[in-house]
């Protein structure tokens, strides 16, 4: 009886490693304590942030539901601007700098043949991360909904052109300064040169980035009816 | 009767928090080793039903098939050929043989009584 029941034992452990060899599919936790402190930071960040958020939406509310038809109109139209800034329908300006993309030497890439669209989608990724809070690439503001495509070897963004080298693209930033040395040795800088182009970065002070002029075709929202 | 439950029940518990992990490379020969344990288990049953146990026989019989049964799955993973097939093939033939022979043995058992209680009513 003793050797059957330690035989069961032992097909149980065994059972039961089997059960774990599918658990043990989840990755572990390998973050040291720096890259925890990191993202705890990043984690109060963001609920700084949401905090923001949330006390705008109440203004906002407080606004929509006071008495005074004035001061709800106010509060719309103060939305409606709020809104129009967000989608790149208003002019800005600000700090910044300015990147003017033109070929590495002479000889190089002079009609812009080395330029394609991903090529521009990663600069803005790589801006975005870098802290870009607005882009303008030759004159045409970027909004999330900004297309960026190949048209018979020609990058067109928001269904423009565009122009020849060198042309800029104006970044708002709140750090300029910082912005400019990490663009500086950043991997977009690599892969423009491996095109044959090139990238002189300017800290601007005042710099002034059109607004989108195109409306957004809205075709998938309807206004919500109340009760 | 109750201790071999128990000892499944306690080896359950123990491989479930002592956290080891088999890698999924490994998962064929656990398996493996699991049906082979669970061939030699319920022969050890029948045999005990037919009264013809023997605990030298059932011990070795259980470790000497795990052993067999994973050499054959890993000669077949450096061959190429799923040799393990045959491992799982002949524990499962016999599981199902075992089974069904306990099965009557019990089925004879329990009809034994039943006419036993008839004869004293």
């Amino acid at each position: 009886m003793l050797s059957i029941t330690l035989v069961t034992a032992f097909l149980g452990f065994m059972v039961a490693l089997q059960f774990g060899v599918t658990k043990e599919d989840k990755p572990r936790d390998t973050r040291d304590i720096y890259q925890l402190q990191d993202d705890l930071t990043k984690a109060e960040k963001k609920h700084v942030q949401l905090n923001e958020q949330l006390s705008e939406s109440n203004r906002l509310l407080e606004g929509y539901e006071s008495d005074d038809t004035k001061s709800q109109l106010q509060t719309m139209k103060e939305a409606l601007d709020k809104q129009k800034e967000l989608a790149g329908e208003t002019v800005k300006a600000g700090t910044g700098v300015l990147v003017t993309v033109q070929a590495l030497a002479q000889g190089y890439s002079e009609a812009g043949e080395g330029l394609n669209a991903d090529l521009i989608r990663r600069l803005i990724n790589e801006l975005n991360t870098l802290g870009a809070t607005d882009i303008a690439i030759a004159d045409e503001r970027l909004t999330n909904r900004s297309p960026i495509r190949m048209v018979h070897e020609i990058v067109y963004v928001n269904d423009h052109p565009l122009p020849d080298l060198p042309f800029p693209i104006r970044v708002l930033t709140p750090h300029p300064s910082d912005l400019k040395k990490r663009l500086e040795v950043s991997e977009s800088m690599e892969d423009f040169a491996r095109e044959g182009l090139t990238m002189m970065v300017k800290v601007e002070d005042r710099l002034k980035l059109p607004a989108n002029g195109e409306s957004e075709k809205v075709e998938y929202m309807k206004p919500v009816k109340g009760d | 009767m109750w201790l071999p439950v128990l000892g499944l029940f306690i080896g359950l518990v123990i491989g479930w928090f002592t956290n080891v992990s088999i890698p999924e490379a490994y998962a064929h020969y656990l398996s493996i080793a699991i049906l082979a344990a669970l061939d030699t288990l319920f022969g050890g049953m029948r045999a005990h039903l037919q009264k013809n146990y023997d605990n030298v026989v059932f011990v070795s019989g259980i470790f000497f098939n795990i052993i067999l049964a994973a050499g054959l799955a890993f000669l077949g993973v450096k061959l190429g050929v799923d040799l393990y097939l045959v491992a799982l093939f002949a524990f499962g033939v016999r599981l199902f043989n075992n089974i069904a022979i306990i099965r009557r043995l019990f089925i004879q058992m329990w009809r034994e009584r039943a006419e036993k209680n008839v004869h004293k009513s």
